[in-house]
């Protein structure tokens, strides 16, 4: 459908726009357009009629501005009804309330008593954008000293979990994959149980439909999980230090480093961590061959980190537009607003 | 469902639906246009999205039945009964 200012005919659908919002009808004459409601002017605010099916002249209508008229594709054509047929659908509903701004409004109107079909193209865009909207969502929570292990889906999971000597290990996976479940509920709507999980060739767990990583560190799990393919990484900055504090940090960023890191992030451990974990979340996201860190350049990928406590956590993803960031604490989830940091130049 | 959950899911969809305002501030008491600074298009979003999140439809509501974020939640909480 197109619409063209023009001289309106008898049963045609017009529009006028009245600041951001377009009003409909369906015009009759200069002195009959049927539409539900009036245009949302300041000065109709008080009318009864203002959000009932009436009918009003041209001025009234149009506020003043440009009345547009509707002109159809050929298969818009065939589905519509005749101008006579669409005027008396319209004069029938005359004096009908029940105006809903989402799902009876003025378009609903005009669409119904042309086609027979009540729509509305905002509803419609809306809803389409929200469906298709990126998720690039992330959740981190603590390893419990002592998780209260429950079967796990799948049972092939279960069992490589169960399967673990390590006990903080085994901790780290399973607390990892519960919150997995909360994570695919939360952001997804789906049923961790529902999945049909499977493996790559590289020995990774993966699902159809969206793509999920994983990461742990010291009492910390991250999940990442996207209607794109994603990476995670979470590494904890005083673990860090521990093991590679001072000169060592120095060593590892000369080794790892690619020459455009090494000009990006600063000489610090933090930093250091930033473009590590990078590294990690923007390998896992492709999913490709072994981890060689030398080889995995991030000054270019789409990268987020962010700080929160004692971890850094960074996530890869081809959806990273708007990445939320969730937090379990004291049994609960919630949204949380960490600022993205960068390693800074030395 | 109970309030708090309602809320958590709420700021997740702010955070999509939004105009860039940090949804972990809001509260029941955030005015939906002055506080969270949603323009009536991100207005109509929000609903389409909470229709799409919670299973349910905005049918018997008129406009401006929501000043406040704790509207909605009351809303959605009697629907979802």
């Amino acid at each position: 459908m197109k619409w063209r200012p023009g001289e309106c005919r008898y049963g045609d659908i017009v529009r006028v726009r009245i600041g951001s919002i377009r009003h409909y009808g369906v015009f009759v004459s200069e002195d009959e357009i049927i539409a539900f409601g009036l245009p949302p002017v300041p000065e109709y605010r008080d009318r009864p009629e203002r959000l009932t099916v009436t009918a009003t002249d041209a001025d009234t209508f149009s506020c003043g501005s440009i009345i547009e008229r509707a002109e159809y594709t050929l298969r818009e054509k065939i589905g519509k009804r005749s101008p006579k047929k669409t005027v008396a659908a319209a004069r029938a509903r005359l004096g009908e309330t029940g105006y809903n701004i989402i799902h009876n409004n003025c378009e609903h109107f005009v669409n119904e008593c042309a086609f027979g079909v009540s729509r509305c193209s905002v509803e419609e865009e809306a809803r389409k954008r929200w469906l298709s909207r990126p998720i690039c969502d992330v959740y981190l929570a603590p390893i419990p000293d002592d998780p209260e292990y429950a079967p796990v889906a799948p049972p092939e999971r279960g069992e490589e979990i169960a399967s673990c000597r390590s006990a903080s290990l085994k901790a780290a996976k399973f607390t990892d994959w519960k919150l997995l479940g909360e994570a695919l509920r939360r952001s997804l709507g789906v049923d961790i149980s529902d999945v049909r999980f499977r493996k790559t060739s590289q020995g990774r767990w993966c699902a159809d439909g969206f793509d999920f990583s994983l990461s742990h560190t010291g009492r910390a799990v991250a999940v990442a999980v996207s209607n794109g393919p994603v990476g995670i990484d979470a590494e904890s900055v005083s673990d860090f230090d521990r093991k590679f504090g001072g000169e060592k940090a120095e060593k590892l960023r000369e080794r790892f480093f690619t020459e455009k890191e090494k000009e990006k992030y600063a000489a610090d451990p933090s930093s250091f961590l930033v473009c590590w974990t990078r590294k990690e979340a923007e390998f896992k996201r492709t999913g490709k061959g072994s981890f060689s860190p030398s080889a995995v350049d991030t000054t270019a990928c789409r990268a987020v980190t962010y700080r929160v406590g004692d971890v850094v956590v960074s996530v890869c993803g081809d959806r990273s537009e708007r990445v939320l960031v969730f937090r379990e604490e004291g049994g609960a989830i919630r949204l949380i607003d960490p600022e993205p940091v960068e390693g800074g130049a030395p | 469902m109970k309030r708090e959950e309602i809320i958590e899911k709420l700021r997740g969809i702010l955070a999509s639906a939004g105009d860039g305002t940090a949804p972990v501030s809001v509260t029941e008491e955030s005015n939906l246009m002055t506080d969270v600074g949603l323009s009536s298009v991100s207005m109509l979003y929000m609903v389409i999205a909470i229709e799409e999140e919670f299973g349910i439809r905005f049918d018997d509501v008129g406009v401006g039945d929501f000043a406040t974020l704790g509207d909605v939640v009351t809303y959605i909480g009697n629907k979802l009964g």
